[in-house]
């Protein structure tokens, strides 16, 4: 189901504006409207929209102000009910994404990412009471990425002289198992998380986009980040650094959770799935490798962050 | 931006869709926002949200009983009415803009016209035996938390006194304050014993009627719409509080300009009582607030704060002690006078 100009029509007059010209983009619809411009966006999941709905509100009555959120219907609801799918309004956000070379972005990435999950604990109180997200902790539980992907490839024979990729794995399940307890108990959070998601607006930073998302335990999202930032970076440590240290200004993350993204990353992703396409084409394993080189990079430097931190810790008390 | 005026945080009128309109400012935390939609004033307050909240909620309720003499705060396009502030302290509200306030234009008898108005308000807001949450909520002046503000008004004049004894030369300030310091300080005893009798009688009992009082009731924040209706703006300092407080207020502020002629004075509290009759009790407590010298103890507070006082500043701050001594005794007759006729047989 897409939206339509009729159906985008009939949607705006659920809303206080009028409609002036509009275009279908994928997953919805853009308008423009004698309130600006607006953008309607359809969800497949109620239980994942009002999960959005409650992070955003969450944020942005905890202070975080230049959040996107769901403008209100004539009846003051904030998302329609279109049946087997619902649609959300919100403003269209154009402006400046975040500069991965520019310690002061990246900075301000971190601090709003972390102000994300701060609110995502807050929602996790509210509403994981509800049933509606609990098939998604539970798939995430009996089928955690990590698992599946070692149980995939314990049966491909390629992998059986790939020693070293084994023991990463290896090490990768071992920091998992030591944290797993904990990935019960951290909220839910977005599979994936880009630096695209913030814009700058006459100079405030806005926090934008996470339409239906795959939901994941907290820090999949930072995973899937600091890759970003780093590699296009120009594979930078230091905005890497900048990252972290705007996070950890707003939030300091338990030893627990550094070790968590440790397991993730020390996950050798990117050569399993180039072995997985090389069983379908044919794929050249030196970039891959050589990428490789680069993430263990990342992997050391988080190892020793999480050194200092523990040092630190242990002095202070 | 005008000199002295705040900041305004332009990301607030992204939440109304009012980010591409004129703003002009009008006061330093009120701007005048000029859409296609209407006119909109948008102000910054340094009062807590939450307590901007309750009054907005009081407001929406005044105008469902069509009281067009208030105004709502305009919910934003997520549906909040108040927007806390992201940097420090307070909050911005959106209203509709009515026009220019009473400060520019003369309207003749205004006066009786909003009193009649307080009173309608009071009438549609007043509540008996507040539930103790609701007075949590609503910081409520009670008549203890009263008394032990104007302890700190006593102390004040018994500090000033004693530092004006103490004065080898004492300054010109010094000396028009002790003229009259004995009799300004008996007074404020006698309205504290009072207060306090009647702490102990009202608020152990629960029996104080509550309204939602405005605060700051003066020209400013009086507006007029093109009917020539007036309508009630600025209601950060307004708080569920006894009808007196208001009136007390609009008195001390208003009745100066006429000397506190008493034939005035009647005609406007009787304008005020044809809607909403004050109780026995509330006189009694009205006649107490009149009593005490609210704006001399402002006066000598200010006179303390001035770290550096320049000769010209001596003579402003001894000719408004003056001025505001000359008040007090005009003020001191009425209530007398108020005391004697008002009050009736018990």
């Amino acid at each position: 189901m897409t939206i339509t100009r009729t159906r985008a029509n009939a949607i705006s007059k659920q809303y206080p504006w009028k409609i002036y010209r509009g275009r279908t983009f994928q997953g919805g619809y853009f308008i423009l409207t004698n309130r600006g411009k607006k953008k309607l966006t359809l969800w497949h999941d109620r239980n994942v929209l009002e999960w959005s709905h409650c992070w955003r509100e969450t944020m942005a009555t905890g202070g975080f102000r230049t959040v996107e959120r769901f403008l209100l219907t004539r009846d003051k609801k904030p998302y329609l009910d279109l049946g087997e799918k619902w649609v959300t309004a919100t403003d269209h956000y154009a402006g400046k994404h975040p500069d991965y070379t520019s310690r002061r972005d990246m900075k301000i990435v971190g601090k709003c990412l972390a102000e994300l999950h701060q609110s995502l604990f807050d929602v996790q109180k509210k509403i994981e009471k509800g049933e509606g997200l609990s098939r998604f902790r539970q798939s995430m539980i009996n089928d955690d990425a990590v698992a599946k992907k070692l149980r995939e490839l314990h049966g491909k024979k390629k992998t059986e002289n790939l020693m070293n990729l084994r023991k990463r794995m290896n090490r990768s399940v071992y920091f998992y198992k030591k944290v797993a307890s904990l990935t019960r108990e951290l909220p839910l959070s977005h599979e994936t998380f880009s630096a695209k998601n913030l814009v700058r607006i006459s100079g405030s930073w806005y926090l934008y986009g996470c339409y239906n998302p795959n939901l994941a335990p907290l820090h999949h999202d930072t995973y899937h980040l600091v890759r970003e930032i780093y590699q296009k970076s120009g594979w930078n440590l230091e905005s890497v650094q900048s990252f972290f240290d705007g996070y950890r200004r707003e939030r300091e993350p338990a030893i627990q959770e550094w070790i968590y993204l440790l397991s993730m990353l020390i996950f050798p992703s990117d050569i399993l799935n180039a072995v997985q396409e090389e069983e379908s084409r044919m794929v050249d394993p030196v970039p891959v490798m050589e990428k490789q080189a680069y993430w263990d990079r990342l992997t050391i430097w988080i190892a020793e962050q999480m050194d200092q931190i523990t040092k630190k810790e242990r002095v202070s008390r | 931006m005008k000199r002295g005026h705040v900041s305004l945080d332009r990301a607030v009128l992204y939440e109304y869709d009012l980010a591409h309109d004129p703003v002009i400012p009008v006061t330093p935390n009120v701007w005048k926002i000029q859409s296609p939609f209407g006119s909109f004033a948008l102000k910054k307050s340094s009062t807590d949200p939450g307590q901007l909240f309750n009054i907005n909620n009081q407001l929406q309720r005044l105008a469902a009983q069509n009281f067009s003499a208030v105004i709502p705060f305009v919910p934003n396009k997520f549906g909040e009415s108040v927007i806390p502030v992201q940097s420090g302290q307070g909050a911005y509200y959106v209203t509709t803009w009515i026009g220019e306030n009473l400060e520019k234009t003369s309207v003749q008898g205004w006066e009786t016209e909003v009193l009649r108005l307080i009173a309608l308000m009071h009438q549609y807001t007043v509540q008996v035996a507040i539930p103790s949450d609701m007075l949590k909520k609503w910081h409520v002046i009670t008549a203890r938390r009263l008394m032990r503000r104007w302890m700190n008004g006593l102390q004040l004049l018994n500090g000033f006194k004693e530092q004006c004894e103490r004065e080898k030369y004492p300054s010109p300030f010094f000396v028009a304050f002790m003229a009259n310091a004995s009799y300004i300080i008996d007074t404020v005893q006698q309205s504290i014993e009072i207060l306090r009798l009647r702490a102990e009688k009202v608020d152990d009992r629960d029996e104080m009627r509550y309204v939602l009082c405005h605060g700051r009731l003066h020209r400013g924040n009086i507006v007029r719409r093109r009917n020539g209706r007036l309508v009630l703006i600025d209601f950060d300092h307004a708080n569920m509080d006894t009808p007196v407080r208001d009136l007390a207020l609009f008195f001390r502020r208003h009745m100066p300009a006429y000397d506190w002629h008493t034939r005035t004075a009647d005609e406007w509290l009787s304008h005020y009582e044809k809607i909403f009759p004050l109780t026995n009790d509330e006189k009694h407590l009205l006649a107490i607030y009149f009593m005490y010298p609210q704006k001399i103890i402002r006066c000598v507070q200010t006179y303390l704060s001035v770290s550096s006082s320049s000769s010209r500043s001596e003579m402003v701050m001894v000719q408004r002690l003056e001025k505001y001594l000359h008040q007090f005794l005009l003020i001191r007759d009425y209530a007398r006078y108020f005391l004697r006729t008002r009050l009736d047989p018990v």
